[in-house]
């Protein structure tokens, strides 16, 4: 990171090499759609180029920042977008995708780390796990989330808190 | 479970800075807590934290490779923005538009913290320019403001971290080989050195053995008080021969914050 400071491309490049997949991934699972999930990365990189000295190792990982600029890049792109129809949020859709990256990321492999947490996901009860899915990944507040579930207000708080304690009580033990 | 955050409470802080994020504040509630983050060290590690988690938590899909001509994209873009950026930086008019952005941010920020803590005395000491505000958390601040109002320089002190880290915003011109320099006074001992305030950018000092190594050092230097000098280019050579002082007060808490309806 601090050689990406001083616009040292190679640097970036390897950053880059390092964590495409993933953070494609990530702006798949939110835009659900490849060619805005290509522009989300693109943009998301050019910050990353131009943001690297507010980077700080002592409040983060690289990989948590890089992961957070993508999230709200991804964000930013899926509220521009919305009036075009794009988020379809089908099981189809996401089946579609999971497809393709399967067939193509055998060279890529999950840590064990990350299938650990992803069974404290399942533990969590199905409204909690909702709520934190579509906040995160949706970027929707309380009253939307609420709004989209047609829920109470005060459940959806109470859930969104609850699924948080909870994951991160089953991440302390796990990892 | 209550229904709000009180940004007093370091376990209210803890799941307030979850939520901000997982995204899950409104934009009021959000805005409350940005408040607190832009000046509270811990609260950002908190931040950071909370997003590594969810990160590994909530991040259930697979890697997914990347079309090959993407990176030539992304390259050939930041051609063309270094061309542009090496124009801009040479204005003297952006730097300037930048600082006074961040000025009134920071402006914004300290409004909208202060009204719960003292709303009914006057915040700034009028003799200098100071936020005033008695505390006991272990994260502490102390804006400096300059002659026309605006934030000077933030400080922030993170017991956790044991050190001060100074945000330049916008300070007045010096006079040609005059540095302003910044001193802690705990226990009414000798004034102790934070360093000079840079002119620009952020600096962070270690508080150093003087202060950690006395018997509840965390307590006495959010008792103590911040004092600003104006030195010769090389700071004074000691805190008994510093030179005039411009502006002093004590600290005030990042969590002594508002309560955000939740």
């Amino acid at each position: 990171m601090a050689q990406i400071a001083h616009h040292h491309e190679p640097s970036l490049k390897h950053l880059y090499q390092l964590t495409n997949a993933n953070l494609f991934a990530l702006a798949l699972r939110i835009l659900k759609q490849r060619d805005l999930a290509e522009d989300c990365l693109q943009l998301a990189f050019v910050k990353v180029w131009h943001n690297s000295k507010q980077f700080d190792a002592a409040k983060a990982k690289p990989i948590t920042w890089l992961n957070a600029i993508v999230r709200n890049q991804a964000l930013d792109l899926l509220r521009k977008n919305k009036h075009q129809k794009m988020h379809d949020s089908s099981d189809e859709t996401l089946g579609q995708l999971a497809d393709q990256g399967a067939s193509q990321e055998q060279q890529v492999s999950q840590s064990q780390e990350q299938q650990a947490s992803h069974r404290c996901l399942a533990t969590l009860k199905e409204n909690q796990r909702q709520c934190l899915q579509l906040a995160y990944f949706e970027g929707l507040a309380h009253p939307q989330v609420a709004a989209q579930l047609n829920l109470p207000l005060g459940s959806v708080k109470t859930w969104i808190r609850r699924g948080l304690l909870g994951l991160r009580e089953c991440l302390t033990h796990i990892i | 479970m209550s229904d709000t955050y009180n940004l007093s409470q370091l376990e209210d802080i803890d799941l307030a800075a979850g939520e901000y994020a997982l995204g899950s504040l409104d934009a009021e509630q959000k805005a409350q807590f940005e408040a607190l983050l832009a000046v509270s060290h811990d609260t950002q590690v908190k931040v950071a934290a909370w997003q590594e988690l969810l990160q590994q938590g909530l991040h259930d899909f697979k890697p997914m490779p990347t079309p090959k001509e993407l990176w030539p994209r992304i390259a050939e873009q930041l051609g063309h923005q270094s061309t542009w950026h090496h124009w801009i930086n040479n204005l003297k008019l952006w730097q300037g538009l930048s600082a006074s952005a961040l000025a009134l941010s920071l402006v914004l920020t300290v409004t909208i913290i202060a009204p719960p803590w003292n709303s009914s005395t006057s915040l700034r000491e009028s003799t200098s320019n100071l936020v005033s505000v008695p505390n006991t958390s272990p994260d502490l601040n102390y804006v400096m403001y300059n002659t026309n109002n605006d934030p000077a320089w933030i400080v922030n002190a993170s017991m956790t971290q044991q050190q001060v880290s100074i945000d330049t915003i916008a300070p007045d011109s010096m006079e040609e080989g005059k540095v302003c320099e910044l001193w802690l006074i705990v226990d009414l001992g000798e004034p102790i050195s934070l360093g000079v305030l840079p002119k620009q950018g952020r600096m962070k000092v270690a508080f150093n053995s003087r202060i950690t190594s006395l018997p509840n050092w965390q307590q006495l230097v959010q008792q103590g008080k911040l004092v600003i000098s104006v030195e010769g280019s090389e700071g004074a050579s000691s805190g008994y021969n510093m030179g005039p002082v411009i502006a002093e007060g004590p600290w005030v808490s990042a969590m002594t914050g508002p309560t955000i309806g939740i």
